[in-house]
């Protein structure tokens, strides 16, 4: 039986040849797992959303104004003050509606992409006139926009390559005490755009993080969780006083 | 149209699973896209957080990009102190809850733009004693809420 890593699609950014496109180069690729959002919507400040996966899924949420302009600005994400998930459910206590996107993706799961290509292909000239596009359930490909488009290896406004993100390794840990330091290899070579999660060891449900920090007096920064990443590894320092699990997603997408 | 697609499922699993964990990839479901990647800073000098003898700023608009999506796309700020941290530590914004000073992240159906609020106007002397500059890294996502 022929091994199964020989078949997949595999899609490169706009402006880039297929064959010798490195990962961080690829609009998608079977190899990799994704992030598919399973459920999105509106969520009421004092409400909560079942999601019922069963297990805790990474989560994006923005707050949204009166206007319906979405806005990042309160900070309120800690404690019962914020927006958090457990395996059945998205709790918002921010003191404003979200917008959020819940990912069908365990965040208790070990993983590391099994090959790893860093290797940059040089762009090519014609970057619009190849290409790749799946259009959602119930819209015509042909004429759908880009948000009701699956997939879309397309050009931004700005002419920037669109691209699905893709994830590079995941894991989880509990019980990092408080004061310690745990470093985490990725062997990318690049720094990588990565997501964090954690929770007060003991306590449900997760907050939903990539750190924590509280802004003083003369507008120096102390951060609480430190998670840092560099071209080789993601390093978490705890300073927030007590024993932390987390979860991370190292993402292919390049930080710079 | 429904009938229509792409699926690819993982290894050892069915292409007829209802489950959307054994697929790598299923078009049913819609998947984060980043659009616009960008970088912007913003300094404040003693004299912008002084209203007795600096000229402080109480409000500035001092970046701005559009998307022109039509709809309002999700987005991510990150941010550093570089004076502070040696510019090697980025973490996720939130802007800044605190007393004096917001940076406001904003997004319209046509733009994205970042704020700064000076919002302790009853206290007149000065929050920063040298020049601070932050600096911003912002994905704007195709994803419409």
């Amino acid at each position: 039986m022929a091994d199964v890593n020989d078949y997949g699609i595999k899609v490169s950014r706009a402006g880039f040849p297929v064959l010798t496109a490195s990962d961080r180069q690829l609009l998608y690729s079977s190899s990799f797992p994704t992030l598919p959002i399973a459920f999105t919507g509106t969520l009421n400040d004092g409400s909560t959303f079942a999601h019922n996966l069963g297990y805790f899924p990474p989560y994006f949420f923005i707050q949204q104004q009166s206007s319906g302009d979405f806005f990042d600005n309160s900070g309120k994400v800690f404690g019962a003050d914020g927006v958090r998930i457990d395996t059945t459910t998205l709790y918002n206590n921010i003191g404003v509606s979200v917008i959020y996107y819940i990912m069908a993706y365990n965040l208790r799961t070990n993983y590391t992409a099994s090959n790893i290509d860093t290797t940059d292909a040089t762009g090519g000239a014609t970057p619009q006139d190849y290409g790749f596009k799946v259009s959602k359930d119930g819209q015509d490909v042909l004429t759908a926009g880009h948000t009701n488009l699956n997939i879309f290896s397309g050009l931004s406004v700005g002419g920037q390559p669109v691209r699905q993100v893709i994830i590079h390794q995941t894991g989880f840990a509990d019980n990092l005490a408080a004061g310690n330091t745990t470093n985490i290899s990725h062997n990318l070579g690049y720094v990588p755009l990565f997501l964090f999660f954690y929770r007060i060891n003991g306590n449900t449900p997760y907050k939903y993080w990539f750190s924590s920090y509280t802004v003083n007096g003369d507008l120096s920064v102390t951060l609480n969780l430190q998670p840092t990443i560099s071209s080789t590894q993601l390093t978490i320092y705890n300073n927030t006083g007590s024993a932390i699990d987390y979860a991370y997603i190292i993402l292919k997408d390049n930080f710079s | 149209m429904g009938d229509y697609g792409i699926k690819v499922s993982l290894p050892g699993k069915s292409i007829t699973s209802s489950n959307i964990e054994d697929y790598v990839l299923w078009s049913k479901y819609d998947i984060p896209k980043t659009y616009l990647v960008g970088s912007t800073s913003y300094t404040l000098t003693t004299d912008d957080t002084n209203a007795t003898t600096g000229t402080r700023v109480d409000h500035n608009d001092f970046f701005q990009v559009n998307h022109n999506l039509g709809y309002r796309p999700y987005f991510i700020v990150f941010w550093n102190v570089g004076s502070d941290y040696g510019g090697g530590i980025w973490v996720k914004s939130v802007g800044f809850p605190n007393a004096h000073v917001f940076m406001n992240y904003h997004c319209t159906t046509t733009y994205f733009s970042i704020t700064y609020d000076y919002t302790n106007y009853s206290d007149p002397n000065p929050q920063i004693t040298v020049p601070i500059t932050w600096n911003f890294k912002y994905y704007i996502f195709l994803q419409q809420a």
